[in-house]
């Protein structure tokens, strides 16, 4: 076994000097292998018993069918290399997922002829994915198919995907041909959101004259017309950018206070779950659809909302590193 | 390779397809129950399929499975023979379909299907048998494919790709079959079954050649092949005396071989060629014949031969030759052979002597029986004819008053007699036991000879030999001559001997052997047929070490292991070229976007008609070259430009909509007269 884990470690260290990590391979004759599968040896060894068969009774038509049998294993070799050749494998993105999630790193394979049951995996998965690549309309020229090959995210931070695995048996499983991709590809793996107690927000005092004393009260009331002289702060921007006038944001108490997520607040055990409690609440408030600002050791986010700032403050907390 | 997922429709219709083709042909050779259990399965695997029975249970299975192995013991007892065997294995095969569920059951019913289907070859090996058997491999090999692909939308897509697969596949089969060489049997197996062995049997008595007379099945073909003087020499028709045994003693109505003591039954000589003591010696250089004769099986020793035999070879190990000048094969053929002779009528030996022995065997009769015909010799006795005045009286006696038919009234115990004084109507058998009585009755060494007398002579010069051939003759001593060969019933039916049997007969006896005008169709048509046959056996069939060595060493000069590895190597090396530039260059050119197509015309028509003064440069776009080519071709400006706005628009805009217009522009551009 250790013999088998050794030759595999060289084989690997071979295919990495000799495969590049890039974003576009093309299988040639120079990274795709070919061997006989489990199934095409029992094959052969079928081939020698009929083999066998037709020697002892010296019959030259069951030798002739052997010969057929070994003719139709030979050119199936070609077969199956001229199935996984030429075939242009390009990546085109990945959504970024949790950990523990699944991601879905997504290629298209661009070849000139048909090519049929092309199966990818990554190494250390055991999930397969499966296409055919073929012409769908007679007026596709080159034929494309997408394949999304999936990967158990398993830490946070910019992921590297092994190698990726892409084989084929077509057209009769006889023939194993495969070949070991290198990718220059990082795929963000965000914290693990888990359950902590609510942060506490930081109550800023709002730059100004009297309303805002540091105090408990956060109640948003109302809104009333923009008398000149209000606070610029108070100011219902939303609505003002939608068309409906100006407004000015009251306040019961002329108190406010803006969501922070101050990473430092977070009760957790250790760095990791803190990060998560920080994923947790960021999904949080963002489902509620409110304003919340980060602070993170060394840097803060302001307060916003919406897809693109949620996916920001992730992709902080996700590459956050403490040293 | 590992697929642990459920068998889809497609697969499951192929596997079933596969399986059906593979074993029908055997259904005709095999007990008639198989095709009860095979259908019965298939249902129930229908069945399972549509959801509407369960999976069998293991109870049931195991029933099943010991059920049919009751039918087997009552079909074959406990017999290990290749019918036996062959219905053990389609039964396994069957029932195994019951099993299949996952794509790796699949796979064990397949292997199964690829020893199953050869089975077909050892019960027949013609031409059908092969062309069907290459048909069903095709649909086995699809049920592989079937797993292999995704697209199950298409349900022939498997059988195209196999069809293609198995024509790239056909020359390496050739190749390996000419070129593979061939082992003896690595150890003895189950005989095959045999029917009783065709042709006759190693004894004669009146009426036992009169089943074999009126069978056409084929004893041998013959090929007459260039003599040292290197012309193709056919004998006459009167020398096509095929002996194959000689019978010299009689006993209770029946002649058989003499029986020569357990020590020596029979003289036999090893070697390929006559015994250096007999001085055998071809006198006429001229009338010497080389054939070689294919054999079919008749599961006893002896070969066939023209008198006399100067040397023989076979593929099967050395000839022998008995004193009696026939070849013998060491091991009973049961298997169609092919051998070679080389014959000449006009011989000379070194002594025209018999011992006493070979007297005494050869005058032997029983010591009663049979007194009108030992009177009939002894008169002839009295006359003091010679020997040869004896034969000639024989004949003549014959001739008198005796008729030729296959249909001759029974004999009793005295049947020398009866046929001789009473009935006077019979075949060969009659008249050749009934000469070489009176011969010996009168004390002149006789013997009959059963083989096959005359042959039919195809188009493309070979002899077919049919059964309906056989014959039966005598050969006398003569003091001075030797054996010298008489054909009794050449003396009654000259017509047998000059134009074979069939010619022969008339009236009744004629429409029994035909059994009306469908059967000579079929006649005809068989003999054309024949000819395919006949080239069938010789080069695939029998193509055996001797072919095989003659045919290398004329391909390659030589048999060495040397030779056919790099033969081997090389050719297979240059189609493994031809086939991967196939699977690259010609895929490429096949599917190279038709908008090019199109446009490579248009350059092309382009390029022919400006003779020169057009310059494309290799850089040159689209648009680039339809401004120079408006400045050579004014007057085809707009179609210039309609061409090359088309083709842009469908390579740059992706609007494939447009082909067919671009294919019609440039078809109108095609036929232009052009002038500069």
């Amino acid at each position: 076994m250790s013999i088998q884990t050794a030759m595999q470690a060289r084989f690997f260290r071979w295919i990495d000097k000799h495969v590049p990590k890039v974003t576009q391979h093309t299988l040639t004759l120079h990274n795709v292998y070919v061997f006989p599968s489990r199934l095409g040896l029992a094959y052969l060894l079928v081939a020698c018993l009929v083999w066998v068969l037709g020697t002892n009774y010296q019959n030259n038509l069951i030798l002739a069918f052997v010969f057929l049998m070994i003719s139709v294993f030979i050119v199936s070799i070609l077969h199956t290399f001229l199935n996984l050749n030429r075939i242009s494998v390009r990546y085109t993105g990945a959504s970024p997922v949790f950990v523990g999630d699944t991601v879905e790193i997504n290629f298209e394979l661009a070849a000139d002829k048909n090519h049929y049951g092309i199966k990818a995996r990554w190494q250390d998965e055991s999930r397969w994915s499966s296409v055919d690549v073929v012409a769908e309309e007679s007026s596709v020229y080159v034929r494309k198919a997408a394949i999304s090959v999936p990967m158990q995210a398993k830490k946070r931070g910019w992921v590297k995907p092994k190698r990726l695995l892409l084989e084929s048996y077509f057209p009769h499983g006889l023939i194993r041909c495969w070949t070991w991709l290198n990718w220059d590809v990082h795929i963000l793996v965000y914290p693990k959101p888990v359950e902590v107690p609510e942060p506490e927000s930081i109550v800023i005092a709002q730059a100004g004259t009297d309303n805002h004393p540091v105090s408990g009260g956060e109640d948003f009331s109302g809104l009333r017309n923009y008398q000149s002289g209000d606070s610029l702060k108070k100011v219902a921007w939303k609505i003002y950018a939608k068309g409906k006038g100006l407004y000015t944001k009251e306040f019961d108490q002329q108190v406010s206070k803006e969501l922070w997520i101050d990473f430092d607040s977070i009760v957790a055990p250790n760095l990791e779950l803190k990060l998560s409690g920080v994923a947790y609440w960021i999904m949080r408030y963002h489902q509620q659809g409110v304003d919340y600002g980060l602070k993170l050791a060394n840097q803060a986010f302001q307060p916003d909302s919406g897809d693109e700032h949620m996916h920001r403050l992730l992709t902080a907390i996700a590459t956050f590193d403490y040293s | 390779m590992k697929s642990e997922a459920d068998l889809t429709r497609f697969q499951l219709i192929w596997l079933l397809i596969a399986q059906a083709l593979a074993i029908f042909p055997l259904f005709f050779y095999l007990p008639k129950w198989l095709p009860v259990i095979w259908f019965t399965t298939l249902a129930w695997r229908v069945q399972v399929y549509r959801g509407v029975w369960p999976y069998p249970a293991s109870i049931i299975k195991t029933g099943v499975a010991f059920g049919c192995l009751g039918l087997l013991l009552l079909s074959y007892g406990f017999r290990v023979n290749v019918g036996s065997m062959s219905t053990l294995l389609c039964f396994a095969f069957v029932l195994k379909l019951m099993e299949v569920r996952k794509q790796n059951d699949l796979y064990l019913v397949i292997f199964v299907a690829f020893i199953t289907l050869p089975l077909l070859f050892l019960f027949s090996t013609n031409v059908l048998a092969g062309a069907y058997v290459a048909f069903c491999f095709v649909f086995i090999m699809a049920c592989l494919t079937a797993v292999q692909h995704n697209r199950h939308k298409r349900f022939m897509f498997p059988a195209w790709v196999n069809i293609k697969v198995i024509f790239q596949a056909l020359p390496i089969m050739v190749l390996l079959f000419v070129i593979m060489p061939r082992l003896n049997p690595l150890w003895n197996m189950p005989s095959l079954q045999k029917n009783a062995s065709t042709g006759f049997s190693d004894s004669m008595s009146p009426g036992s050649f009169s089943e074999l007379i009126k069978s056409s099945d084929i004893a041998f073909r013959v090929t007459f092949d260039t003599n040292r003087h290197g012309d193709i020499a056919v004998p006459p028709k009167s020398e096509w005396y095929w002996r194959g045994l000689v019978l010299d003693h009689y006993e209770a109505n029946q002649w058989t071989p003499f029986h020569r003591g357990w020590m020596n039954r029979e003289k036999v000589f090893g070697a390929d060629r006559p015994p250096d003591e007999w001085e055998l010696e071809a006198l006429n250089q001229l009338r010497e014949y080389r054939y070689s004769i294919l054999l079919e099986p008749h599961n006893y020793r002896w070969l066939f031969s023209m008198r006399v035999p100067f040397s023989a070879d076979t593929g099967i190990g050395e000839v022998t030759f008995t004193e009696n000048y026939l070849v013998k094969s060491p091991v009973r053929v049961n298997r169609r052979i092919e051998y070679s002779v080389t014959s000449s009528p006009d011989y000379s030996l070194a002594k025209y002597t018999l011992s006493n022995r070979d007297v005494g065997i050869n005058t032997q009769l029983p010591d009663d029986g049979n007194p009108k015909a030992r009177e009939l010799a002894a008169s002839w006795r009295r006359q003091n004819l010679s020997s040869f005045d004896a034969v000639q009286a024989a004949l003549s006696f014959f001739q008198s008053s005796f008729t030729y038919t296959i249909n001759p009234p029974p004999l009793g115990m005295d049947s020398v007699d009866e046929f001789l004084f009473d009935t006077q109507k019979g075949f060969c058998e009659h008249f050749a036991g009934s000469f070489v009585f009176l011969m010996r009755a009168y004390g002149i060494p006789a013997r009959v000879v059963v083989g096959y007398q005359g042959g039919e002579l195809t188009q493309s010069g070979y002899l077919i030999v049919r059964q309906s051939d056989a014959h039966a003759w005598a050969e006398v001593w003569l003091a001075g001559e030797g054996w010298v060969r008489v054909d009794p019933t050449a003396s009654v039916s000259p017509l047998r001997i000059d134009q074979g049997f069939t010619e022969t007969l008339s009236g009744a006896d004629a429409s029994m052997y035909w059994g009306g005008g469908f059967s000579r169709l079929y006649y005809s048509l068989q003999k054309n047929l024949d000819l395919f046959n006949y080239h069938w056996h010789r080069w695939v069939i029998e193509y055996e070490d001797k072919e095989q060595q003659k045919f290398l060493s004329r391909l390659l000069g030589g048999v060495d292991a040397w030779r056919i590895a790099v033969f081997l190597l090389g050719v297979s090396g240059c189609l493994s070229v031809i086939y991967l530039w196939w699977g690259g260059v010609r895929a490429k050119k096949k599917y190279a976007y038709p908008v090019d197509k199109h446009y490579q015309v248009f350059l092309a028509k382009l390029s022919s008609v400006a003779n020169g003064s057009l310059k494309i440069e290799k850089g040159d776009t689209p648009t680039v070259i339809a401004d120079k080519a408006v400045q050579v071709f004014p007057y085809h400006q707009r179609l210039i430009r309609d061409i090359t706005h088309l083709y842009t628009e469908i390579c740059y805009a992706g609007k494939a909509e447009l082909l067919p217009k671009l294919h019609e522009s440039v078809r109108q551009f095609k036929v232009l007269h052009l002038k500069l």
